[in-house]
């Protein structure tokens, strides 16, 4: 615990001095405001629908499939390009601890990004604005554990290549494929079961429940198992090193 | 050599470590996609807009047999960008609500299928539910249970609110009716006397509206012809007595009387000026009922309602559900009602004209000012201030009341209208309001009580309206100030390490 505690502080500190830290959330934070503003003006103060289109609009989809593999690029290829990676394995802490560590310290560094919503939510509320906080609230639950599961997927592409950019693209591109499976699967037009496991796998559908305001305990099974796999592949993925 | 051998046993084990691994992600994924989990869906919207009824969720629940569910839609490519944004939504939300059927019960399968860019998928499901081809054209929602088919179109499911403009979603009452339908084992009836100048169902023009809406229902309709002595069929869920032009004869309401006495529901529903002198007397005698037409209450409500103190059924005060509120009271009513001696009466025409024939606003704005011409300059109340209202229709269900004297506790329950126009398309399409009255009714009738129309949750919430000054500043405090601050931070972090 106490060791990935260590990985998690080590990881904050890595993120804010490097440029990613910075970089990262002045573009999300630019991107996001600016159209949640439109959003606001454009639809003549419908607030919800300006808050659903900040939480699962299409520049939201765009932020996360460009974003989540910037934070998780650098996270074990950096320290594989850097020879570090074996010291760190070496020290008093195992490839799970290393792990859990990494991917905590990313999904703080994510949530990190979220905090102007509650800029937004007061500023609405000062306003004079009457948003539905609890559909807010369940939103941004799916996206905390949508974006644990891009971090996932991000930190196991990462640990495959020593090479930053190539596991961003990997990332981008792992993440890309999982929502083009049900696409995919229409090449398989008779086998029914394809297309029902293709449409279960993709993320999106199980993003709806909580975007209409529901927190249910199926989608967040998906994300949490799924984020749990992912980590469990990176860790056996830093363990198949070792043998090498 | 051993050393490929050691290489290869490891790559192995972990690969047997992760097909592992993926077979527990997919049985636990599996196993909590197909049993719903209670208590671990939360609802967090301020109107709990995602709450399903009790009703149609105990329904969604209750199924034993496998039901499919299909959502054929195919977004609209170019055209009005309104109308494909709100048959989008529409679809949006008919997906939100197959999801939250199919959640509910591991025997409901829901999908959706794009018969235009997945034509073989599209296919694969018509084949399967055995729908005619020719009827999967458009966006509709299939559901399938037991070989039978219900499909329901888009323009079921929704409606634009003339008024406001807002979309009003009515597919969880539309969806439940349907799976009730295709999962019903017995079939319901609701068969129309004929011979006596009464409304035919089959006619297209005074008929058409209420065959539709009883279809609708998945009420099968029969007639029978009474004047000349045909039985009443056996499967006959309610017999329908609707605007008879010609009197009845006595041995026509004695069969009548047998078949309620024996279990039968009835649906009465008479014009107070109709020369039926013979059936209004059996409304008396029967069920102390009273039809008539009383002109000089549309002026003088304060007046006619103080004959009548204790007793209201379906009237204009409606508190939550318009419909369902006064159909469920009756079943307490009715203990009150039967022992009374005093006759109980309809009051028609006028009132029921009024309210019938109204706009759909009429339900709930009877009691504004200006409705009536009332006397107002005389200083009168105005019309339902004493909260009493009109009495239009009355139902009565004799097995609640059978302490009455003369009550038989195995007679059917009945509902009288003072109104026989009222089934006509005419009226019956004058305003949803109506429609919804008699549906509802004929429920209450078939015993299906549960089946009262499930008002969607209108969410009425106030936009948020900028003054100039306001716009600026969330301009500034949204889009520039978080940015700009990390930008500074970020300059003032990289200074001090070059520092």
């Amino acid at each position: 615990m106490r060791n990935t505690f260590t990985v998690i502080v080590r990881e904050m500190g890595a993120y804010f001095r490097s440029p990613i830290g910075f970089v990262v959330p002045v573009l999300f934070w630019t991107i996001s405001g600016l159209r949640f503003y439109l959003d606001v003006v454009g639809s003549a103060g419908a607030l919800d629908a300006a808050f659903g289109q900040l939480m699962g609009g299409t520049q939201f989809w765009m932020l996360s499939f460009l974003l989540i593999p910037a934070i998780t690029m650098r996270l074990i290829a950096e320290e594989r390009r850097a020879g570090t990676l074996e010291m760190t394995l070496t020290a008093p802490v195992d490839e799970g601890e290393l792990v859990w560590g990494k991917f905590l310290g990313a999904l703080v560094f994510y949530a990190f990004l979220w905090l102007p919503l509650f800029l937004y939510i007061a500023i609405v509320l000062f306003l004079g604005g009457s948003p539905d906080l609890g559909r807010i609230v369940a939103n941004l639950f799916g996206v905390l554990l949508l974006g644990a599961m891009f971090l996932a997927v991000g930190l196991f592409c990462s640990s495959v290549t020593s090479n930053q950019i190539i596991a961003a693209v990997f990332t981008a591109v792992v993440l890309l494929g999982i929502s083009f499976l049900p696409e995919v699967a229409r090449l398989f037009p008779r086998v029914a079961v394809v297309q029902r496991i293709a449409d279960y796998v993709s993320f999106f559908r199980h993003f709806g429940e909580f975007q209409s305001g529901v927190i249910d305990a199926r989608p967040a099974i998906y994300y949490l198992t799924t984020t749990g796999f992912f980590l469990f592949l990176t860790a056996r993925s830093l363990e198949a090193r070792k043998w090498q | 050599m051993a050393m490929t051998r050691r290489r290869l046993g490891i790559l192995a084990h972990g690969g047997l470590q992760v097909a592992l691994a993926l077979a527990l992600v997919a049985g636990v994924n599996w196993l909590a996609s197909r049993n719903p989990i209670p208590g671990l869906r939360g609802d967090w919207t301020r109107e709990s807009v995602n709450t399903l009824h009790p009703d149609s969720a105990a329904v969604f629940e209750s199924v034993t047999d496998p039901v499919e569910l299909a959502l054929f839609f195919a977004p609209i490519r170019g055209g009005d960008p309104a109308r494909s944004a709100l048959v989008a939504e529409i679809a949006r939300k008919a997906d939100v609500l197959l999801q939250q059927a199919s959640y509910l019960s591991p025997r409901i399968d829901a999908e959706t299928v794009d018969p235009i860019t997945n034509p073989d998928r599209a296919s694969a499901v018509v084949r399967r539910t055995g729908l005619d081809p020719n009827e999967a054209i458009g966006n509709f929602v299939l559901v399938n249970a037991r070989g039978r088919n219900v499909k329901i179109p888009f323009t079921q499911l929704a409606s634009v609110d003339a008024q406001s403009g807002q979309l009003r979603f009515h597919g969880e009452d539309v969806l439940y009716k349907a799976v009730v339908e295709v999962t019903r084992p017995e079939e319901r009836m609701v068969t129309f006397t004929q011979g006596f100048g009464e409304l035919n169902p089959t006619r297209s023009d005074e008929g058409l509206q209420l065959s539709t809406l009883l279809d609708r229902e998945a009420y099968r309709i029969g007639r029978v012809d009474v004047a000349r002595g045909e039985p009443i069929r056996p499967e006959t869920t309610v017999l329908a007595l609707v605007r008879p032009l010609k009197d009845y004869d006595e041995r026509t309401l004695a069969r009548i009387a047998a078949y309620h006495r024996e279990g039968g529901n009835l649906l009465v529903m008479i014009n107070a000026e109709a020369p039926a002198t013979n059936l209004r007397r059996f409304l008396d005698t029967q069920f102390q009922i009273d039809i008539r037409a009383d002109n000089e209450t549309l002026h003088d409500p304060r007046a006619a309602m103080r004959q009548f103190p204790d007793w209201m059924l379906v009237d204009a005060n409606f508190s939550g559900h318009p419909i369902s509120a006064p159909l469920a009271a009756a079943d307490q009513k009715a203990q009150v009602i039967l022992p009374r001696v005093r006759p109980i009466t309809l009051l028609a025409p006028n009132v029921c004209d009024y309210l019938l024939t109204s706009n759909i606003g009429s339900w709930t704005d009877i009691r504004k000012p200006g409705h009536y011409p009332a006397r107002k300059d005389e200083g009168e109340a105005l019309p339902g201030s004493d909260k009493q209202g009109f009495p239009l229709a009355l139902a009565i269900d004799p097995k609640k009341s059978s302490h009455a004297p003369g009550a038989k506790p195995t007679a059917g329950r009945v509902v009288v209208f003072a109104s026989g126009d009222m089934a006509t398309s005419a009226l019956l399409g004058a305003q949803t309001a109506n429609a919804a009255l008699l549906t509802n009714a004929i429920h209450w009738l078939a015993g299906k009580s549960t089946e009262e129309l499930i008002k969607p949750i209108a969410v009425r919430r106030p936009n948020l309206v900028l003054a100039a000054d306001d716009d600026r500043l969330l301009f500034w405090l949204v889009v520039v100030l978080p940015g700009a601050a990390m930008l500074v931070l970020g300059a003032l972090v990289f200074a001090t390490r070059r520092g």
